[in-house]
């Protein structure tokens, strides 16, 4: 490529009216062994952007893509998701159902009911609830007692992290 | 669109937008990520690709926005150096200058000195080859505009390198 050429083209490259194709030309006169002296100071730009142009993402990140694509897709095309859901969302009503009606059946609840309507056997009535009170109580403190061991081995193993974490 | 069209058309563009936006955020992990994100994105809208006139010209703005967002969310940390940058009084030193890597280094920071506009500019002319109305649509700017930025970013870079070459006769 002739010097002079050269120069007239690095010029209207500087005042951005340089073609793609005139460009090209620069790029390769520039990336070649042949630059003339004077012009060396610009021949590390033009061998900056032919580098520039070959740089390239690590491979992980095509397989990567491709492993989130997959996923979406998995996702997607899953087409016993809302079949099973609703098969839970029946088996749990259901067992919910049989759980109250059983309750209901009670024979202590029908007795209970039956001394309310027989004041003669007010004390005997009374007697039952209390019973049957005390039974919950006694029931709910079990529980509570378990809520409580619970808490402590809660606070035990927080304890634990917060010592090994100093 | 099926997941090999997606291979055959799409995934040959992700070098381009990687290079793209390690310009823009001037890391490579983040760039990746961005990367990443706008496939992820393209795959999940490949219903409606049929509309877009441009398909790379969109997937370069999809980047752009992305990185920019994402420089400022993450109030990124860029390694750019201020304008009044000075090949001459770089770590480099002027007679380094001519061993090319480190030429190729200098060049690198220089760029990366430019503001945001200009560089994306350039490196969308002088890196990618793009057309001036290409780059204007990726942009989202004025002709105008591009022609511009790509004579202001040439002048800064000719003047940078003139001084330097003064600076070491």
């Amino acid at each position: 490529m002739a010097y002079n050429k050269i120069k007239i083209l690095l010029d209207k490259y500087w005042d951005g009216k340089t073609s793609i194709e005139e460009e090209n030309t620069l790029k390769k006169y520039f990336n070649s062994n042949k630059v003339a002296d004077d012009l060396k100071p610009y021949k590390s730009l033009f061998n900056f952007y032919e580098d520039a142009q070959n740089e390239l993402p690590s491979s992980k990140l095509e397989e990567s893509i491709l492993e989130s694509i997959g996923e979406t897709k998995t996702r997607k095309l899953s087409p016993w998701k809302p079949f099973l859901r609703t098969a839970a969302a029946i088996l749990l009503l259901a067992f919910g159902g049989l759980t109250i009606y059983n309750s209901t059946q009670n024979t202590d609840f029908k007795q209970a009911v039956v001394y309310d309507n027989q004041p003669e056997d007010a004390r005997k009535a009374l007697a039952e609830v209390k019973a049957a009170l005390a039974l919950v109580s006694n029931k709910m403190d079990k529980g509570t007692n378990k809520a409580v061991l619970g808490i402590s081995k809660t606070k035990s193993a927080n304890n634990i992290f917060k010592l090994l974490n100093k | 669109m099926t997941t090999e069209d997606f291979k055959h058309q799409i995934l040959p563009i992700k070098d381009k937008l990687y290079r793209f936006s390690l310009r823009i955020l001037d890391n490579i992990a983040e760039a990746e990520d961005v990367v990443q994100e706008v496939m992820i994105k393209i795959w999940k809208d490949r219903d409606n690709l049929a509309r877009i006139n441009n398909l790379e010209a969109w997937c370069m703005r999809l980047t752009k926005n992305l990185s920019i967002d994402k420089k400022r969310n993450k109030n990124f940390q860029l390694k750019a150096i201020p304008e009044n940058y000075d090949i001459a009084q770089s770590a480099a030193g002027p007679q380094k200058l001519a061993e090319l890597s480190d030429a190729m280094d200098t060049i690198g920071k220089l760029i990366q000195a430019l503001p945001e506009g200009q560089r994306m500019a350039i490196q969308l002319r002088d890196i990618e080859g793009k057309s001036y109305k290409e780059i204007a649509e990726i942009l989202d700017i004025d002709l105008n505009k591009v022609k511009v930025d790509i004579h202001r970013a040439r002048t800064f870079i000719k003047n940078k390198l003139i001084k330097a070459e003064s600076y070491g006769l």
